[in-house]
């Protein structure tokens, strides 16, 4: 497994290169547009930056596609045994999953580290730093679907086309969910409804619902990677 | 370099309806070159997949020193497939850089000449930092050969590595195939469809036609077997009595014959007035495997 | 180099032909020694175990003998061997050919020889 791992990991390097790339843009993109001092400043920079979290969500679910697919073809073809493989993706996933969770957090304590001026729409930052395991989580279910549509639209692009829809639905509800739960105003307000009972126990259902995609997702995984022809 | 001996017993494979491979023996003795030749969809790529765990089968053995070759670290250490690059990948144009193949090949072969590589790609002008997408068909040839050679796997396969080369490049391949084996001693298989230039270069020939082997013998007393004769037809007819009659072209009274039987036959049909003329190994497999197709 | 080999007959028969021709002509006399089998391979472009039969060809009938460790040599007597050798061969390689083509041209047999004479004394005047 140590040879796929290393393969994989060349391309996740650079990968990761790219995400750090962009956070150090948008951040000195917000210092030079002047967002620490402007709590109101509405601009490009400020906008990336609340939505980072999403940001790093497309990424991993675009590396996790090229991984299953160009990389598994190319590693299988140098004589990489297919479990091997399957354990080289999910260390190089869980590898990502961490860094960009470190990543997460110092861009979600930078504003207060560097004094920047408070404003609530950062909500779905701060929200991030409260749940700690939630980010990872999300970032692994994203990589799982991301693997998935990636080896079933080489099989079958409409299936495949479904799959990636499927994903961004996620990836918007899951957003959309944090900073609902994040504004707290909204949330209390919705506890209090007739359907109380489901808002409160939404984030347990989500967890639920996320880990068991997650497990299906790799015994799908596993499944395809056996199966794989080489190309 | 100690190869083992990889080896199919029973091999079946279809694809949907269709029968590609069908109970399919083979072995590979090591220490030999191999040229593996069949038509277009006679189903060689397919066979290599499966022997090298790339492809699945549907039944039937691959073994390698008697131990199954799937998810078998030791038998996928020791061979190295090395197929046609791709220009365009699933996502879109194939863009690594050779040198990434490189890198991979030398992560994944536990015998990866890194000296080797680096002569080969001088010789072979070809730069490091080049995309796949940019290179010619003959340059993608050179690095699957490259790759191949360089790997120093114990069973090193290549399928149509001559395709995209031009004539001279194609010699300085056979050569350097040549010179390799006698370094190393190991086993190659050789995929082509240019088969009279490389037929000196087999010591083996294995025939493969619509998913069946039709031969596997060494490749001079393959050839040794046929004879063209040609003459007056009546003649030509009462000589070949007894040998088997391979394809025949007339013109008026004039007929000629591919035939295929023991020498001592051939021998004595010498003392009738028809020319005798051997035949190459091109000529053997059209004859075999021509079908009828071109007459 | 492949140039002088063709495809009339087996190769490994062609390799040991021109070993045979090579050992005639005085290129390699007595005790010398033959290139290897992988220099023939090399040389010729072809596979070393055909290059091999080739060579233990001649050392089946004894034109060459093999020193261990150092490679193939010429046999006392090599020349003398080949040339027997041909004899015996010469008569259905040249002789019945000759006459067969003859006949098939109404050549008589006295016809047939004095061409032959007239080829000897030809031969006689280099």
């Amino acid at each position: 497994m140590v040879k796929s791992f290393r393969f994989l990991l060349g391309y996740s390097w650079i990968n990761l290169g790219a995400i750090f790339g962009f956070a150090a843009i948008v951040i000195v993109g917000c210092y030079v547009t002047g967002v620490p001092d402007n709590p109101n400043v509405g601009n490009l920079f400020e906008n990336y930056y609340a939505m980072f979290p999403t940001m790093i969500l497309l990424c991993l679910f675009l590396y996790a596609f090229a991984m299953c697919t160009n990389n598994l073809n190319l590693g299988l073809s140098m004589g990489a045994r297919r479990r091997d493989f399957f354990w080289a993706i999910q260390s190089n996933m869980a590898f990502y999953a961490v860094v960009c969770w470190g990543l997460q957090l110092f861009m979600s304590a930078f504003p207060a580290l560097a004094n920047w001026k408070v404003r609530d729409k950062w909500a779905l930052l701060d929200l991030f730093d409260g749940r700690v395991w939630a980010f990872p989580l999300v970032c692994m279910v994203l990589m799982v679907l991301g693997c998935l549509s990636g080896m079933v639209m080489v099989k079958s692009k409409i299936l495949g086309t479904i799959l990636v829809t499927v994903s961004i639905f996620v990836m918007i509800f899951v957003t959309v969910f944090m900073i609902l739960s994040a504004d707290t105003g909204i949330m209390n307000y919705l506890v209090e409804t007739e359907w109380g009972w489901l808002w409160t126990a939404l984030p347990r259902m989500m967890i639920a619902l996320l880990s068991a995609s997650a497990v299906g997702g790799e015994l799908l995984i596993w499944r395809t990677i056996q199966r794989c022809v080489v190309r | 370099m100690n190869a083992g001996i990889l080896s199919a017993q029973n091999l079946c494979k279809s694809y949907k309806d269709k029968e590609v491979l069908h109970n399919l023996d083979l072995t590979i003795e090591p220490g030999k070159i191999y040229g593996l030749i069949g038509r277009n969809g006679a189903g060689k790529t397919t066979l290599l997949g499966i022997l090298t765990a790339q492809n699945t089968k549907n039944s039937g053995e691959v073994t390698y020193n008697g131990q199954p070759v799937w998810e078998n670290q030791t038998a996928l250490n020791d061979i190295c497939f090395s197929r046609e690059l791709q220009p365009t990948l699933f996502s879109g144009p194939n863009n690594l850089k050779i040198k990434h193949y490189l890198k991979s090949a030398a992560i994944y072969y536990p015998n990866w000449d890194q000296a080797y590589a680096g002569r080969l790609l001088e010789e072979f002008k070809l730069e490091k930092k080049k995309k796949i997408s940019q290179l010619s068909k003959g340059q993608m040839s050179m690095v699957t050969i490259l790759i191949a050679l360089a790997s120093r796997a114990p069973i090193t396969i290549l399928d149509e590595p001559a395709a995209g080369l031009d004539v001279v490049m194609r010699e300085r391949f056979y050569q350097l195939l040549l010179e390799d084996f006698a370094q190393t001693n190991r086993t190659f298989i050789v995929s082509t469809h240019i088969i009279e230039e490389a037929a000196s270069v087999f010591e083996r020939v294995i025939i493969l036609d619509e998913g069946r082997i039709l031969e596997n013998t060494e490749t001079e007393e393959l050839i040794a077997q046929f004879r063209y004769v040609s003459g007056r037809e009546d003649v030509v007819d009462r000589v070949c009595n007894g040998l088997k009659v391979l394809s025949t072209h007339q013109m008026g009274r004039h007929k000629t014959v591919a035939v295929r039987g023991d020498v001592v036959k051939l021998e004595s049909a010498q003392e009738a007035d028809v020319d005798i003329a051997p035949m190459n190994l091109q000529n053997v497999f059209v004859s075999l495997c021509g079908h009828g197709d071109a007459q | 180099m492949r140039g002088t080999l063709n495809d009339q007959s087996l190769i490994y028969l062609q390799i040991a032909r021109m070993l045979e021709d090579d050992i005639l002509r005085g290129v390699y006399r007595e005790e010398e020694q033959v290139p290897s089998t992988n220099e023939l391979a090399r040389g010729y472009n072809i596979n070393p175990a055909t290059a091999a039969k080739g060579i233990n060809l001649l050392v089946t009938d004894g034109i060459l003998y093999k020193r261990r460790g150092i490679g193939m040599f010429v046999s006392k007597g090599a020349g003398e061997t080949v040339r027997q050798k041909r004899k015996a061969a010469f008569y259905d390689g040249y002789v019945k050919p000759l006459v067969k083509e003859g006949t098939s041209l109404a050549l008589t047999g006295e016809e047939l020889l004095a061409m032959i004479q007239q080829a000897i004394g030809e031969e006689k005047k280099k």
